[in-house]
């Protein structure tokens, strides 16, 4: 069992946030960059996959700058056997039609596979767009927000996470999933010591996008500016000393001297 | 995070070795401030357990289940030699390891400083047989290291012990009572030390490896303590009546016990130092959220004045303690002797620890009072650290007689 897992660098939370600094790329401080948090629970899939079965291979895959480096390293340190990072620090593509089209490229140079793993989504912009691009791309069955699978020869089941329950379905492989962050992969294994160091000593390939064989797609969605909120001057009020009725009264009067629109609330 | 990943950048590890540092670091800090810390107020509400019944010793609820994480994350090997299972790395961090555990939770900190010193002491002073048999179990973090040194009538001074040991065909046979044994009765190797030469004074005392796999009920716990902090860490009173010790498990050479330990409590110092600087660090950073949220005349009370300069204090004594017990660990890491700066960075960040989480619950007002609030635990939880592994006035007594010889020279 090959299994492709792709991982995506962003900024990590705790970071000071900066307009002018919104992708990884553009940090100096290579601990301002973390690994997707919902990529761990695609990177846990993969492994759990290939356990049980007892053979396989799992390679992570990632598109960034030398700064996605640290993400590589990790997901080889959770237990990944291989890792592929694409560079991407000229440009630094981000439209997310281009991306797609480069992971789809990126897979069919790799060749051999029978699953293609993703977060469920990303941290920054949680499109939840590039299974369902790279499936299309590549021609695959999808399914999306998978909890569980099980395999029988070619065909996995998975159960899907759909409004209100769970839907299960069957795919042949290979098949692109994007993995939930509940259910069976909900908790991500740790780095450990002695993963590290195996991680530390490993050369990880560098691909670049021009070898890959794809023309730089115009985006559809570009980025004018970036700007943080004006910061919030009002106060909040509090109404909670009192009867609750006389307390929705002073609440409403409140709302209508702010001049909003209360509708049926006059 | 990024203060302590700052500080190594300042060491010299090559690229490969501060890249693995911060992977190590960063695995740490999420085990920690996931993981751990969420457990800290139901461990020290619940406690640690003894059932005298079966004189059997217990951790806290869940406890062991986050000691296991440790273990599959190898935490405990990072300093053992790679030919008894470990990594071999450095000294720098492991004790800013021992940081980050006790930001999250000081009693759960306390499987890492005993751990280190059984692991050194053993490595440097083990017979082959002990260091083949012992180190890859405490790599493993299969058995856990406990330290055995206080007695009912020596504490401070260490040299008064009466445990006695008398040597019986190729063992060695432990009588006497040990107090203030963190882990003890949980622990799988214990390193103590007793008298071997009654006429000898310190220097008929020798230093012993016991495994309760063969003392077995000659060694038991009579009592655990009921302590103002660290509530789910286990502090046990032990009992050895003619408890085994095979002469392989002696420590260094007989009647050589005294100096031995003693010259090797400087490198678990650095650890205390560490947890110190942990402590603080999250009463650091409660204060920082609360005085932000906080609002009182009109704005939060971190904006007033004599809440921001108490805040630049701690934050300044944080910073302050942990180059103390970074550079001296690396010192370590070099192989300089550190006796001295130990004993300092040991006697100053424990004294910090105390203003900073005293501070906290100033800056917390009457919620720092409170339980329900993380800083009243931090506070209790600190006083311990000027006391054990050497109070600060034994710490003073070394260094002040430490720069008298250098002053001599």
């Amino acid at each position: 069992m090959n299994i492709l897992v792709f991982v995506k660098a962003t900024i990590d939370r705790n970071a000071p946030l900066d307009p002018d600094e919104i992708f990884p790329g553009d940090r100096d401080d290579k601990s301002d960059v973390m690994t997707n948090n919902y990529d761990k629970n695609a990177i846990e899939a993969a492994l759990r996959i290939v356990e049980e079965k007892g053979e396989g291979k799992v390679t992570a895959v990632c598109l960034g700058s030398d700064m996605a480096d640290k993400v590589v390293k990790e997901a080889i340190a959770m237990g990944c056997h291989e890792a592929i990072r694409i560079e991407n620090s000229k440009t630094e593509i981000t439209h997310f039609y281009s991306v797609a089209k480069i992971l789809a490229a990126a897979a069919k140079k790799v060749g051999e596979y029978d699953l293609l793993l993703f977060g469920m989504q990303s941290y920054d912009y949680g499109t939840a767009t590039m299974a369902p691009m790279v499936s299309e791309f590549l021609d695959l069955p999808l399914a999306c927000w998978v909890e569980k699978v099980a395999f029988n020869n070619e065909k996995v089941t998975v159960d899907k996470v759909i409004e209100g329950g769970i839907r299960k379905i069957e795919l042949q492989l290979p098949a692109v999933l994007s993995i939930a962050s509940s259910g069976d992969f909900e908790e991500p294994r740790y780095t450990s010591v002695r993963r590290i160091m195996k991680a530390s000593k490993t050369v990880v390939p560098v691909w670049e996008i021009v070898d890959l064989g794809v023309e730089e797609q115009k985006p559809s969605v570009e980025f004018d500016d970036i700007e943080e909120p004006p910061a919030r001057t009002e106060k909040c009020v509090i109404f909670d000393d009192g009867d609750a009725n006389e307390l929705v009264g002073e609440l409403l009067g409140a709302l209508k001297e702010k001049g909003l629109n209360l509708g049926a609330f006059k | 995070m990024k203060q302590l990943t700052k500080i190594f950048k300042t060491f010299n590890f090559d690229k490969e070795a501060q890249e693995q540092n911060e992977m190590i670091l960063d695995m740490v800090y999420e085990l920690a401030m996931n993981e751990i810390i969420e457990k800290e107020q139901d461990w020290d509400e619940e406690g640690a357990h003894f059932d005298p019944a079966t004189k059997n010793v217990s951790y806290p609820s869940g406890m062991m289940d986050l000691y296991e994480k440790c273990q599959q994350n190898d935490l405990f090997s990072i300093i053992v030699p790679e030919k008894y299972d470990g990594f071999g790395l450095s000294y720098t961090l492991w004790n800013a390891v021992i940081e980050l555990m006790a930001r999250a939770s000081l009693a759960f900190s306390m499987f890492f400083p005993s751990q280190g010193l059984n692991i050194e002491i053993i490595d440097k002073f083990g017979t082959p047989e002990a260091k083949e048999k012992y180190l890859p179990l405490l790599a493993s973090g299969d058995a856990i290291g406990a330290m055995a040194f206080s007695e009912p009538n020596a504490g401070s001074d260490i040299s008064a012990v009466t445990t006695k040991a008398e040597k019986e065909g190729d063992s060695y046979y432990l009588t006497g009572n040990k107090i203030w044994l963190s882990h003890g009765g949980a622990a799988g190797t214990y390193i103590t030390f007793a008298v071997t030469d009654k006429t000898a004074g310190p220097k008929g005392l020798s230093a012993f490896l016991v495994d309760p796999k063969i003392t077995k009920e000659n060694m038991e716990v009579v009592g655990i303590e009921e302590k103002m902090g660290l509530h789910g860490s286990i502090t046990s009173s032990m009992a050895l009546d003619r408890a085994e010790v095979p002469k392989e498990n002696l420590l260094g050479k007989e009647n050589d016990g005294f100096r031995l330990i003693l010259g090797s409590l400087a490198s678990s110092r650095i650890g205390i130092a560490a947890q110190s600087v942990g402590i603080s660090e999250t009463a650091l950073q409660e204060s920082i959220n609360y005085s932000m949220q906080r609002e009182q005349f009109g704005r939060p009370i971190g904006k007033h004045q004599a809440i921001s300069f108490m805040l630049a204090d701690m934050a300044t004594k944080v910073h302050q303690a942990r180059l103390l017990y970074l550079s001296t660990a690396h010192m370590k890491h070099m192989g300089e002797n550190t006796q001295i700066e130990s004993s300092m960075a040991k006697y100053w960040a424990t004294e910090l620890a105390q203003k900073v989480t005293y501070d906290a619950v100033q800056v917390h007002g009457g919620y720092g009072y409170s339980r329900s609030y993380r800083v009243e635990r931090l506070f209790r939880d600190a006083r311990v650290l000027t006391i054990y592994e050497g109070t600060s006035e034994m710490q003073k007594t070394i260094i002040s007689r430490g720069a008298l010889a250098r002053a001599q020279k």
